[in-house]
């Protein structure tokens, strides 16, 4: 076990591509940032621009084909496991790293009943026996605030924001040290989302674990976040903590993201959009894939890669306006 | 990869030309097509590509088995079986091809206005079929054949009824999946007609997997035409309808094996070919897969 | 002034298995002409088929409602024809609610055939070019299908489609919630230019609460069916009444980090509208819950405007 404040999650220069019609997609463009044990962080953006691939490019399971991972280094906790074999990684995901779907209907099998959904987990990952695997199932149903005595109801028996919580207990079941949360409240209503977002506050204190969480929703990120990523066409143009990226938002389209959400004080006759549309992924734009965007785009950003510039400690921001700040 | 600016290319695109496309980039697709188009022409054009009439008889080449003279040989009264197989085939494919139109007329109709509609149309509808449903396809045939008395007509008839309940069943489990679509409250909202709605909105949505399932009623109609034939039920000799031929055959099926093999062979290839075009048209037609 | 809207204890009840669904349960309000009405909920609150059933896609099972101070409830065949024409609607998902077999232009162009006002095929599409050119559908796309369109692209389509017959009332029904932030936003500054240049009323179904702050000029909360709170935009966001209300507003996530976060948390779920008990239909839930609740709430007047359905209105504020 790592000590805390270690680097955790280090994944350096992920780098995915879809391969649709012979027309090639990149989905993910050398993406690296690292994870410290216990922290969460927020991986934020649109529909399309990659989020959901690099979660599923640590898990490995990306659908190849036609994903394919073309380079980058995924380490966890010293091990690198962008290099395990497929029968190490099995015994990884679901056990050590865990995945939260968006949607909990498709998540969870209609046919077995959802604790023994959680069990089967456990006694795949575990060394337990099935009386053992069925009793810590339904303490985890317990924590995640269904009764135990629901253990072999099945998930019709369950509204929206219960079966998202059953599918919460299958991810917590393992003491996972990484949780990679895919939009896990987009589907449900407000004062659920509330409840389920506290929830996972609280099991991740209790268990310590890691987690990413990935969303579009800058409020969640607000509420949940210890480090935010904004991702754009495949990279990551800003990184940094939450406070840096709330209250200091470097990158034009993070301060576009901000600016195009209706407010819930004060007054603004117009909200202002970032103007244009997502950039086709199987044609971006050279240089700066933003620029054809941005309203501050010049020259250099139309050629050549964007470095990373480093606006304050910590807080980074791929756009040229910040130079000089980094020299 | 290059990251050259492409030209906006304003294409415009065609639903059939893609789904051809897609269809015929598989080899199912092709020989099926390929053989169903030969045999098709061939029967279209038998009097030009038969060696002899249908009803030609050479008393002096009876029974004969395939030779230069015959290639597949002669049958009993000496007529030219490659000639009766496309002068036949005429029969055999119109009624395969115009049963399934009609049958398919008759229940995508019924199908779409019970899906539709719902409530008491689809109760009156959907019982009526259950009941129809009792009775199994073919003894209907029959029945149809032996009460109105045989003959062309009268098989089209027996044949085109025979798919109802089954293809009003999944018409309307189509258009139940696509009845919550909100375009169709849309079309609602700016006053289109219902039989506009139905027919030229949800219908187009949903006419593919019919499409196939009709492709190879076909090719089963076909069958059955036979069979009736076979039975002495269907087209009557001497008229060479191919179940009608196998009908003649039987009689020398130890003796004269060719006789019956031939138009046995032609069934089959037909049926196959159908079929293996159904199929390529079902991963065509797989909105999964468009573009 | 004559509202241009006015809905009367209007009921929508469905027949389920489990029983009879109020899914719109005694709702009134009023639209006057040109102004926003949000009407906010949660999943299953009925608040699309109130919109729906206001505008006749659906058949009232009770109630009135009263366009132009005409009872147009039960109205039917050619009168129905020209009710449609003034209110429209625009629909939730742009996926579904284009037909995937037509073009833009056909989609476009067919509330325009419909309508009988043109007299030549060129006048359709002088009309139906104009209205795409409103909207902001580039020349390049009209002759595409939906699916090769975003999702943003194929709401102006919707939007062209509803206002293709010059109506006076839209129903907006989460015109903006399967879209990305960046995209909303421009359909949301659409919606409002069109609305001013035009001058026709939205009622606003959404359950994004800052986006119907931003359009709406009066707010309905509606909770199973409902109305629990109805009050001017203002003064609803300066002072919410309703417990339900409160909770709602305070489960938002918000993005201003610098302030603490305050929940009221609710206790279990959504229950459902089906053979639902006399009584406030958010007791189960609600922290402030007395055995007062249990009796049917009438929406009252507290603050002017501001109409709360709550007993305990008064000592819960």
């Amino acid at each position: 076990m790592s000590e805390k404040n270690q680097t955790f999650l280090e994944v350096k220069d992920l780098t995915v591509i879809y391969t649709a019609n012979k027309k090639i997609v990149q989905a993910v463009n050398h993406v690296s940032f690292s994870l410290k044990k216990g922290e969460t962080l927020g991986l934020v953006g649109e529909t399309g621009a990659g989020k959901t691939t690099i979660a599923r490019s640590i898990l490995r399971i990306l659908p190849d084909p036609p994903a394919k991972m073309l380079g980058g280094e995924i380490t966890m906790d010293g091990v690198k496991i962008s290099a395990l074999s497929e029968e190490e990684m099995r015994k990884i995901r679901g056990g050590k790293i865990s995945m939260i779907f968006q949607d909990p209907m498709t998540a969870l099998n209609p046919l077995i009943c959802v604790g023994d959904q959680i069990s089967e987990g456990l006694m795949l990952h575990s060394d337990i026996s099935r009386d053992e695997a069925r009793k810590k199932a339904g303490e985890m149903l317990e924590m995640v605030g269904i009764p135990a005595s629901r253990y072999v109801e099945y998930p019709f028996e369950f509204s929206g924001g219960m079966k998202q919580r059953v599918v919460i207990a299958m991810a917590l079941a393992c003491n996972p040290d990484l949780l990679l949360a895919d939009e896990p409240t987009t589907a449900l209503d407000v004062t659920i989302q509330a409840q389920v977002l506290d929830l996972i506050a609280d099991l991740q204190k209790k268990l310590h674990t890691s987690m990413i969480l990935i969303t579009h929703d800058l409020g969640v990120v607000a509420q949940t976040c210890d480090n935010v990523a904004t991702v754009y066409a495949g990279e990551i143009i800003e990184y940094g903590t939450k406070k840096d990226l709330f209250l200091n938002p470097c990158h034009p389209y993070t301060v576009g993201l901000f600016d195009s959400l209706p407010s819930m004080v004060g007054d603004e006759e117009r909200l202002k959009p970032i103007a244009g549309l997502m950039p086709d992924p199987t044609d971006l734009p050279q240089g700066c894939k933003f620029n054809p965007r941005c309203p501050y785009a010049t020259e250099k950003c139309r050629s050549g890669e964007v470095p990373n510039f480093e606006v304050s400690d910590g807080h980074f921001c791929r756009c040229w306006k910040y130079a000089k700040e980094a020299i | 990869m290059t990251v050259a600016a492409k030209p906006q290319k304003i294409r415009k695109s065609s639903y059939t030309r893609d789904l051809l496309e897609r269809l015929f980039s598989t080899w199912n697709a092709r020989i099926g097509t390929f053989i169903i188009v030969v045999i098709a022409l061939a029967c279209i054009f038998a009097d030009v590509v038969a060696p002899y009439g249908y009803n030609d008889m050479d008393f002096a080449n009876m029974y004969s088995t395939p030779s230069a003279q015959h290639i597949m040989g002669t049958d009993n009264l000496g007529r030219d079986i490659f000639s009766r197989l496309l002068y036949g085939g005429r029969y055999s494919l119109s009624l395969g091809l115009i049963s399934t139109i009609i049958g398919n007329l008759i229940s995508i109709f019924l199908g779409v206005l019970a899906g539709y509609y719902g409530g008491k149309v689809e109760t009156l509808i959907m019982r009526f079929m259950d009941v129809y449903s009792a009775l199994p396809g073919q003894l209907l045939c029959i029945l149809v054949s032996t009460a109105f008395g045989a003959g062309f007509q009268n098989t089209v008839l027996a044949l085109s009824i025979q798919h109802l309940p089954g293809g009003a069943r999944m018409t309307r489990a189509q258009i139940l999946k696509e009845r919550s679509m909100e375009y169709l409250e849309a079309a609602e909202s700016i006053n289109c007609k219902k039989m506009t709605i139905m027919f030229r909105h949800l219908f187009p949505n949903v006419y593919s997997p019919l499409l196939v399932g009709a492709t190879m009623e076909i090719g089963s109609n076909i069958m059955m035409a036979a069979t009736l034939s076979y039975i002495g039920l269907g087209v009557q000799p001497p008229t060479p309808e191919w179940g009608a031929m196998l009908a003649e055959a039987r009689a020398f099926i130890l003796v004269y094996p060719h006789m019956i093999i031939w138009p046995g062979v032609f069934i089959a290839l037909t049926v196959f070919s159908l079929n293996l075009l159904g199929d390529a048209l079902r991963d065509a037609l797989d909105p999964k897969l468009r573009k | 002034m004559e509202p241009l809207i006015e809905v009367k204890n209007l009921k929508k009840y469905f027949k389920v298995p489990a029983g009879i669904n109020h899914a719109v349960d005694d709702v009134s309000f009023t639209i006057n002409a040109g102004e926003t009405v949000g009407v906010v909920g949660e999943s299953g609150c009925g608040k699309s088929t109130l919109g729906r059933t206001i505008i006749h896609l659906q058949e009232a099972t009770d109630g009135q409602v009263l366009f132009h101070g005409k009872n147009v409830t039960h109205v039917e065949g050619n009168d129905l024809k020209q009710l449609r024409e003034k209110m429209q609607i625009i629909f939730q998902d742009p996926y579904s609610s284009l037909n995937p077999r037509f073009r833009v232009e056909r989609t476009i162009y067919e509330p325009l055939k419909n309508s009988g006002r043109f007299k030549s095929k060129e006048a359709i599409r002088q009309e139906g070019q104009r209205l795409m050119d409103l909207v902001g559908i580039d020349e390049r796309l009209r002759s595409s299908f939906p699916h090769e369109l975003d999702g943003g692209r194929r709401q102006r389509v919707g939007i062209a489609r509803a206002l293709a017959l010059n109506p006076e009332f839209i129903v907006c029904d989460e015109p903006v919630s399967a879209l990305d932030v960046s995209i909303q936003a421009q359909v949301l500054n659409l919606l409002m230019d069109l609305q001013d240049q035009m001058g026709m009323a939205y009622m606003f179904v959404t359950h994004d609460l800052s986006v119907v702050r931003h359009i709406s000029d009066n707010i309905c909360v509606m909770y199973l069916g409902q109305l629990v709170e109805k009050a001017p935009t203002r003064e609803l966001f300066r002072q919410a009444l309703h417990p339900y209300t409160k909770a709602l507003f305070s489960a938002i996530p918000s993005t201003d980090i610098t302030k603490p976060f305050q929940r009221v948390q609710l206790k279990s779920e959504l229950t459902s509208a089906i053979n639902p008990k006399p009584g406030c239909r958010f007791a189960p839930r609600c922290p402030y819950a007395t055995e007062a609740c249990a009796q049917p709430q009438k929406l009252e007047e507290i603050a002017p405007n501001h109409f709360v359905s709550c007993c305990r209105v008064k000592e819960v504020n």
